[in-house]
């Protein structure tokens, strides 16, 4: 069994290179497929587009999704994913630099399953993405819906 | 109920008793009557047949006289020669004459032939040779008189029974039978013109007990004549010797019971007997039973209906009882229920009864206060008297002021409402009355009769004041109104002014929302180029460090330093220019108890500080909660801050009561500043230290002048280079 797939949701590649550092640096090999928009990023997920006819089934163990984004921001992403069915229960986490309490508050009632803000600091960064990765790619169980899905 | 059973179980065995006691009664009274009936039939039986002897034995007297006249003279004419038939016929029929009873008086010659008599024997003449009682006279000279058994006459041809008596001659020999024929037939009329029931008997025996008449006959005319069947007790008594007895038997030939009495006729060897049936002597008596029979079950019945029907009416009673009682207890609760005493009183203004609520408010037990007079429980008892009273002269009162008295001494103004109820017959019964504690009210309105005074006095010094400015005024108007003409001039360039604001204004509120369209962006896209600075400046650290000298890596690590300097300047303005936006919750906040949260949190990140806080609790303030704590935040991180060379550092916050107000304050024993230039402290991005000696970013007292005055607060510092600072701010 292949590992499974992390999405990066982020339109800075400056982001993107430091947090694929970060995962290297941690030692997490899963493979991280990068969505430089939110329009990209659904495509990715429901098999359209530039992704025409992609396995979906073959979902991403977990989602890190940035708020700013080209064409549909984060949030945006977030509402398209919790209504359909296929990934209603996919594992979220808002990766952003805001801080503002309304980003906060709309993301945990849009069902992201955890919100965490960049830090300046890449040693703090790459802490933040190393427990991240420990708790949502090793650690936690998905739903049996899930699993039901991919097989 | 169970008084119910109780009643069943009573009324049950009173009406057993009742009847017990009726029939034993009756019972008793018949048996006695019973007895009565059957000692009058004795007394009966025993006069009859002592009677019946009597007339018996008179009419065989009667014809033995006449017997013994006849003998008389027969002896006398044959003692003369022969007898003349003649003039004997005609001296027996004169006897016979006297003797109505008697069929015939003869006499037969000593050959049995009877020749003389009344009525004169005819030819041919017949004979009595083979009779027994012939044969006997002529045998037994001194037969005397002789009775036969029953015979039939010869000449008549009647059953008779025969008196007779012997005739001598001269010599004493056998001169014939002189005898008078008595016709049973009397004897049966003369019996049966007694009444002695239907069932009776009267019976007349000779010496061997066999029947010489019998009345009734059981068989026809004379049918009975010879029968001896007679009981065994009979029999038994007569062999005894016993000439009169009473008793009971059995009569065997018709199975009768009977109530005897028999007597021996005289000395003659007869009896009588006259017997009566209980069928016929106890007839009254059993009607009599049967009546008070049916009487006694006419009671029973009366008793049982009556007892059933009392019992219905008992049960209904109590029934009824128990509703009325239910609806008395719910009544009655209702009236514990209410929370307003409660009390009704007599004419005499004596309390008739109370609720738990009088109770509570006088402290005496419900037995104390009633009977007691009314008045006794409050303050004023003569117009807590006039208010019943005049509830009695006028029907009620409305909101009549009273002040009770509680046993313990203290008072509860109370409004009464009282009114007349009656009794069941419509008559007035009292007075109902019910207080309405209206202590809090009372203090209520002396509040606000005390500030309607003071109010009155304020309006009368301000109308003194008022007076004086007046007449001020009036020197003034003048002035006034020249200023007046001066500012029509002006109010028109604050027209234009006015116009000007208007245009500033929206002006503003579009710079403000560009502000916030800025604050976000930079929140986002300032940030996210430090990150790549920082990140790729440690990326050339790691990857390339052999390739960089000591200088090389130093550059780095302060091109990193920095940005992470920027990244916290950019937070600290994001949050300064929130602080301006965000809107305001009011509530009541304990500052003490904030400053302790916070101040054990900091305690918490610098462990390795010792820091003594002295904290004022309960400093309680109007405010909002999130922004204080902000503020209280800064002030005290910065006396963290500047407390840290300090190896006794001391840290105090309190409350200080000043002419202006209560001032709170926050003091430390910290490195302190310049006094000259504590008006710079509260500006953005001033500081009084380099960053070396006292890391920050200078937004923190800026934030902190805001939050204090957002609360209309004012905030100032003191200080003394080296010896510590003091913050103060009132809210």
């Amino acid at each position: 069994m292949t590992k499974k797939k992390v999405l990066l949701i982020e339109d800075n590649p400056d982001d993107v290179e430091l947090t694929l550092r970060a995962f290297k640096k941690n030692n997490i090999v899963n493979q991280v497929i990068v969505a430089h928009d939110g329009i990209e990023a659904l495509d990715y997920l429901f098999g359209t587009g530039k992704y025409e006819g992609r396995d979906i089934t073959d979902t991403p163990a977990v989602i890190l999704l940035d708020l700013k984004l080209p064409k549909l921001d984060g949030l945006g992403v977030l509402k398209r994913l919790r209504s359909n069915e296929n990934t209603r229960l996919l594992p979220v986490v808002i990766l952003t630099s805001s801080k503002e309490d309304q980003d906060l508050i709309n993301g945990y009632n849009l069902g992201c399953n955890s919100y965490i803000r960049k830090p300046v600091d890449f040693v703090q960064f790459s802490d933040a993405v190393k427990e991240l990765g420990i708790y949502w790619i090793l650690l936690n169980e998905l739903p049996p819906a899930q699993s039901m899905a991919r097989k | 109920m169970k008084t119910l059973k109780s009643f069943t179980g009573r009324i049950t065995t009173g009406i057993i008793i009742i009847n017990l006691f009726v029939y034993l009664m009756v019972g008793l009274s018949l048996y006695q009557l019973r007895i009565t009936y059957d000692q009058q039939v004795e007394l009966s039986t025993q006069n009859l047949a002592r009677s019946l002897e009597l007339s018996i034995s008179k009419i065989i007297d009667k014809i033995d006289v006449a017997l013994l006249g006849i003998v008389d003279e027969a002896e006398k004419q044959l003692a003369a020669g022969k007898i003349n038939q003649q003039s004997l016929n005609a001296f027996i029929a004169l006897r016979h004459k006297r003797i109505s009873e008697l069929d015939n008086m003869r006499m037969a010659k000593p050959d049995g032939l009877i020749s003389y008599g009344s009525p004169a024997p005819a030819a041919p003449l017949q004979t009595i040779a083979d009779r027994e009682y012939f044969i006997e006279l002529r045998n037994n000279p001194k037969a005397g008189l002789v009775i036969s058994k029953p015979v039939k006459g010869r000449i008549t041809g009647k059953w008779v029974l025969i008196v007779a008596r012997r005739v001598n001659n001269r010599d004493g020999s056998f001169g014939g039978v002189a005898y008078g024929s008595l016709t049973l037939e009397y004897l049966a009329k003369m019996f049966s013109s007694i009444d002695i029931g239907k069932h009776g008997s009267i019976t007349m025996r000779d010496k061997d007990l066999a029947i010489v008449v019998r009345h009734p006959e059981t068989n026809g005319v004379c049918s009975n004549i010879g029968m001896t069947n007679v009981s065994k007790l009979f029999r038994e008594l007569v062999e005894s010797g016993q000439t009169s007895k009473t008793y009971k038997a059995i009569y065997p030939v018709d199975n009768i019971e009977r109530n005897y009495t028999y007597r021996k006729i005289a000395d003659y060897p007869l009896y009588i007997n006259v017997g009566q049936a209980p069928s016929d002597y106890l007839a009254p008596w059993r009607k009599e039973a049967a009546a008070w029979i049916l009487l006694s079950l006419v009671f029973t019945v009366v008793t049982l209906v009556s007892a059933r029907l009392l019992h219905k009416q008992r049960k209904s009673e109590m029934l009824a009882m128990e509703r009325l009682r239910s609806i008395s207890l719910y009544t009655r609760n209702l009236i514990e229920a209410s929370l307003d005493p409660l009390v009704t009183i007599s004419k005499d203004g004596k309390i008739r009864d109370v609720n738990e609520a009088t109770v509570n408010a006088t402290g005496i037990t419900k037995e104390n206060l009633i009977g007691s007079d009314f008045s006794n429980y409050f303050t004023d008892p003569d117009y807590a008297r006039a208010g019943y009273e005049k509830v009695f002269s006028q029907g009620s009162v409305t909101d009549y002021p009273l002040t009770i008295r509680h046993s313990s001494g203290n008072i509860t103004n109370v409004l009464y409402n009282a009114s007349l109820y009656k009794d069941e017959k419509g008559d007035v019964a009292g007075v109902f009355a019910a207080a309405r504690d209206v202590t809090r009210l009372k203090q209520t309105e002396e509040e606000i009769r005390k500030l309607n005074e003071e109010l009155e006095e304020r309006v009368v010094m301000r109308t003194a004041e008022l007076r004086k400015t007046g007449l001020e005024l009036q020197d003034s108007q003048r002035a006034l109104i020249n200023m007046v003409e001066d500012l029509n001039g002006a109010n028109d360039k604050l027209n234009l002014l006015n116009a000007d604001l208007l245009r500033q204004k929206n002006a503003i509120e579009a710079a403000n929302q560009e502000l916030e369209a800025f604050s976000y962006s930079v929140s986002h896209d300032l940030r996210a180029p430090l990150r790549a600075i920082d990140g790729f400046s440690l990326a050339v650290l790691e990857d390339y460090t052999d390739k960089l000298d000591e200088e090389g890596k130093n550059y780095l690590n302060r091109i990193r330093a920095a940005s992470q300097r920027m990244s916290q300047l950019i937070d600290d303005i994001l949050g300064l220019s929130r602080l301006g936006r965000s809107e305001i919750n009011i509530t009541s906040v304990d500052l003490g108890e904030l400053a302790a949260e916070i101040t054990e949190d900091l305690k918490k990140i610098y462990p390795d500080r010792q820091v003594e806080t002295i904290i004022q609790k309960g400093i309680m303030v109007k405010g909002d909660r999130r922004l204080l704590r902000i503020a209280l935040e800064n002030l005290f991180s910065n006396a963290w801050k500047f407390t840290n060379s300090r190896p006794e550092a001391r840290v105090e916050f309190g409350v200080a009561k000043t002419d202006n107000g209560p001032v709170c304050y926050v003091k430390d024993n910290g490195a302190g500043f310049d006094e000259a230039y504590a008006d710079k402290l509260f500006t953005p991005f001033q500081r009084l230290h380099s960053t070396e000696e006292f890391p920050g970013t200078g937004i923190g007292l800026t934030t902190v002048k805001r939050i204090i005055l957002r609360h209309g607060g004012r905030i100032w510092a003191e200080s003394e280079q080296g010896k510590g600072a003091a913050f103060y701010f009132t809210i």
